[in-house]
């Protein structure tokens, strides 16, 4: 697509025919529209086979009044595997609605965990029972290398998390108490390992979006995790629970081994080498190796007040680091996620470092004017970098004279 | 083509996990023995799930000393294994025990939580799904309950059917 502004500016400048600026205008009108049109049929392919999902899970949760077991489990799975099939043909054999064809497979994916929900259910299986979802995990990887699918990697992250979730819960018994430090070192190592295994998975010739949507996530977990660790009342809350909690040693080291090995064979061998991808690897090991001193000192007697302050500038220099990779690489996503997160981060520590001071009205006002430019400024910056990301796109895009 | 042998493959790989697990559960009813145990629901519900009573037995708290028990004290998250008797149509525990016993009628169970010679023990038997509706009812039904259970000879145990009458049928 072709901004209207640097048609014109060709046009001023000799460089194209009236004729040509005038084709070019309607072409880029049409392009727009397309893609307008392809991101509107993908969203409402994929809220339809959500609600759909929903409502067979919900169909099965209220028991099929008067249907015997055989038939609920054999149309459960015909439905699922038939849905799998005509999601291939549709999306990827024929190729003639590959959105829809994607939203069916990712339909098929969700109704596999209805159907080993249903079979539990006949068999009065616990209903919290972790092994359900890891059969469900297992079952639904495959289809993330058989089509590539962004979906399919999100909902495998989604289902990863509450596998984990719920083995804590039938691990623990008092969740007040509920080894908090270690499922914050858990999220946080593992949005690394989804970062690190995304970085592998460029590595694969047709990943590159399986690849994001890893990254994408793991950045989502690392950032509120260390924020968290941004407080220092946070830290010393950590450190009291894990007193009473005990190690959680083997677990964390494996974790931060396999993280550090992912990153370590990225940083060695992608085969894009370039500058941005060793910060990437270099930023994301730093993170991994605070948090495995802070892990290895908790209960030490550890000074607070040092890691309070170095995670605050690991978090102020992560947050630099995303917005110079989402600038350089022409990133927008990469901008917003740093945007919305220096905007909160400077929201919250202005109530935690300047909270004596809230007693007065000036503050509330200085802070409020403050963040009223700020958001200004922000928006502005953005819409400016947006523009400017999608002019030089275009400019690559098309053919020079 | 290679796509289409993957997806084909994966197909497969679902039917097998689907009926596999199906097979799994059919074995214990077709190879276990049926007992009766006795049990108090305690009424939760499960969103995704539809209705369930989760279902206390006699045998889910163990009083170690009645049993005769004199071996290490059990820790959370232990295998134990019960070996059972039939008393008056209903199981009733005889000995603990952390090895299977070689013969007899017995069930595997999970330590949950231990004070002393008390443990509390789960069997994977503690939920009983029901009809959308029918949790409240049978809730209502509290302590005139029996639960017919199918125990394999490893002591798997599965749920068979709630027995409304405290006696068996």
């Amino acid at each position: 697509m072709m901004e209207k502004d640097q048609i014109k500016k060709w046009l001023a400048e000799g460089k194209i025919t009236e004729a040509q600026a005038a084709m070019m205008i309607e072409e880029s009108d049409m392009a727009r529209k397309e893609t307008s049109s392809n991101k509107f049929i993908s969203t409402i392919s994929i809220i339809g086979s959500v609600f759909l999902g929903i409502g067979v899970i919900w169909v099965v949760g209220a028991n099929w009044d008067g249907m015997p077991d055989f038939l609920k489990i054999i149309t459960l799975l015909g439905s699922t595997l038939g849905l799998l099939y005509a999601g291939y043909v549709i999306g990827f054999q024929k190729g003639t609605f590959p959105r829809t064809g994607h939203s069916l497979v990712l339909l098929a994916a969700i109704l596999f965990g209805a159907s080993i929900y249903l079979i539990a259910q006949i068999y009065n299986v616990e209903a919290n029972a972790s092994f359900l979802l890891f059969i469900w995990l297992i079952g639904i990887i495959p289809l993330i290398y058989v089509f590539q699918s962004s979906l399919i990697t999100a909902l495998s992250c989604i289902v990863f998390c509450f596998w984990f979730n719920s083995l804590l819960i039938e691990d623990i018994d008092d969740l007040s108490n509920a080894q908090i430090a270690f499922v914050l070192f858990f999220y946080q190592s593992f949005g690394i390992i989804l970062f690190g295994l995304g970085s592998l998975h460029y590595f694969l010739k047709g990943f590159d979006k399986v690849s994001r949507t890893f990254r994408l996530l793991g950045i989502y977990l690392t950032i509120p995790v260390l924020f968290i660790f941004t407080f220092r009342y946070a830290l010393m809350g950590i450190d009291e629970i894990s007193k009473n909690e005990g190690g959680n040693a083997m677990i964390s080291a494996a974790i931060y081994a396999v993280a550090g090995l992912m990153l370590l064979i990225n940083f060695r061998y992608n085969p894009s080498r370039s500058a941005h991808n060793k910060l990437e690897s270099a930023t994301a090991l730093v993170i991994l190796t605070l948090l495995l001193v802070f892990n290895l000192t908790l209960n030490q007697g550890m000074t607070y007040y040092l890691f309070w302050v170095i995670f605050n500038v690991a978090f102020v220099g992560l947050l630099v680091i995303l917005f110079r990779l989402g600038y350089s690489r022409m990133d927008m996503k990469l901008i917003n996620i740093a945007s919305f997160t220096s905007f909160f981060f400077l929201l919250f520590k202005f109530f935690d470092i300047f909270s004596s001071l809230l007693a007065s009205g000036i503050t509330w006002i200085g802070f409020g004017i403050l963040l009223l430019a700020g958001s200004i400024w922000m928006e502005k910056k953005r819409r400016a970098l947006r523009d400017k990301f999608n002019l030089a796109l275009e400019a690559k895009q098309q053919p020079h004279d | 083509m290679t796509k289409l042998r993957n997806v084909f493959l994966l197909l497969f790989f679902w039917g097998v996990v689907l009926i596999g697990f199906i097979i799994y559960k059919e074995r214990v009813f077709q190879t276990g023995t049926d007992i009766v145990l006795q049990t108090v629901p305690v009424d939760p519900r499960d969103l995704f799930r539809g209705d369930y009573v989760e279902l206390q037995y006699d045998i889910s708290r163990l009083d170690l000393d009645t049993l005769g028990y004199s071996g290490a004290p059990f820790t959370k998250d232990e295998t134990v294994y019960l070996l059972l008797e039939i008393v008056n149509d209903f199981a009733s525990p005889v000995k603990v025990s952390r090895e299977k016993f070689k013969d007899g009628l017995f069930i595997r169970g999970t330590v949950e939580s231990s004070y002393g010679h008390i443990i509390n023990v789960a069997y994977g038997i503690e939920h009983y799904f029901v009809e959308e509706g029918k949790g409240k009812e049978i809730e209502r039904e509290r302590g005139r309950m029996s639960i017919q259970v199918t125990v394999d000879k490893s002591g798997t145990a599965l749920i068979k059917k709630l027995l409304p009458e405290e006696k068996p049928k």
